[in-house]
């Protein structure tokens, strides 16, 4: 899966396990025409405005460290 | 926060008032007292269930905090069947309701309980310090000696029958598992501090805390708890707010996505 795909899953795998799976199914189909950069910024601001700016950032560097 | 939301933490906080009313202020003679107080007790272990269900529900059941909500939207319901039971035997039925298969009910939502404190422990992830891990030892250690030795220790009673201790002692050591859930959620919170979700940690946090304070108190005064003295008003009303923190905090939860699902869709 080229590296842009699989970093739009894992967004959308972060947004099923903090938000559900209907608003994971909303974000999968806002992203399908998002860049990574858009979809990393997209993902961090909702996990923030959920979970605090300090845990949204650990989760998106834990993100990227996969990739 | 919108009509709905604020309806439901109204009636969360009449229902509050209420058994208050009922167990503090109304002078109700002794024979009408128990199915009285019993119908606005059996109001809160509901909301709770029925609060955790709302989340579920929101969450999603193909998602893992969605199905962690279910079981512990599964544990209330255990409890609120617990306690039904438990006034079934003892006002309909006439018969001692310990040990019963209320007894059951209560002991098989610990099980659901853990199940779905320490999943949702594992999906965020804790930063562990050395003060959080400091902090979480200190704690788990006093609750748990409190509780090791009122739950279990002095629960037995070398004159009660086998099943009476088993049951007895069972209680202590489900306490036990939900001291460690309390600091799995304490952490839980800390680490959401700033989000909208914190509170409802918190929330859910002081709902485990209330709830082991009235076991641990149960299980000192459990033969004061029996005739309707001070101290089953006040330990009632220990669990009765224990069950209506679990119910403000699942519901909150469940508005938020609720609101967030409401904003995508007009994004779209």
């Amino acid at each position: 899966m080229p590296k842009e795909e699989e970093i739009k899953k894992q967004a959308i795998d972060l947004i099923e396990a903090y938000l559900g799976s209907y608003a994971a199914s909303l974000y999968e189909n806002f992203y399908k025409t998002k860049s990574t950069n858009e979809v990393l910024t997209s993902c961090k601001e909702l996990l923030s405005e959920l979970i605090g700016e300090a845990s949204a950032n650990k989760e998106i560097e834990n993100l990227k460290k996969q990739l | 926060m919108n009509i709905k939301q604020n309806l439901t933490y109204l009636l969360l906080i009449l229902i509050l008032l209420l058994n208050f009313a009922v167990y503090f202020l109304f002078n109700i003679p002794d024979e009408n007292r128990e199915p009285l107080t019993s119908i606005p007790y059996l109001l809160p272990p509901l909301l709770a269930s029925i609060g955790g269900f709302f989340a579920t529900k929101n969450y999603g059941l193909k998602s893992k905090s969605g199905k962690a909500f279910l079981m512990l939207s599964i544990g209330m319901l255990l409890w609120f069947t617990g306690d039904t039971l438990w006034e079934i035997f003892e006002e309909l039925l006439d018969i001692d309701p310990y040990p019963s298969v209320a007894d059951f009910a209560y002991q098989l939502a610990y099980v659901f309980l853990c199940i779905g404190f320490f999943n949702l422990a594992t999906l965020a992830k804790v930063h562990l310090t050395t003060k959080k891990i400091v902090f979480s030892s200190i704690f788990i250690v006093i609750v748990s000696v409190l509780v090791s030795y009122f739950g279990i220790y002095s629960a037995f009673d070398p004159e009660a029958t086998i099943l009476e201790n088993v049951v007895g002692i069972s209680y202590g050591i489900g306490d036990l598992i939900l001291v460690v859930a309390s600091i799995f959620i304490i952490l839980l919170s800390l680490e959401h501090f700033g989000g909208r979700i914190f509170f409802s940690w918190i929330t859910i946090t002081l709902a485990l805390l209330f709830t082991l304070i009235a076991d641990i108190g149960f299980a000192i005064y459990y033969e004061e708890y029996e005739t309707f003295s001070i101290y089953t008003k006040v330990l009632d009303q220990l669990w009765i707010i224990a069950y209506l923190l679990f119910a403000m905090g699942f519901f909150r939860i469940g508005f938020i996505l609720k609101d967030f699902q409401e904003r995508l869709k007009a994004i779209k």
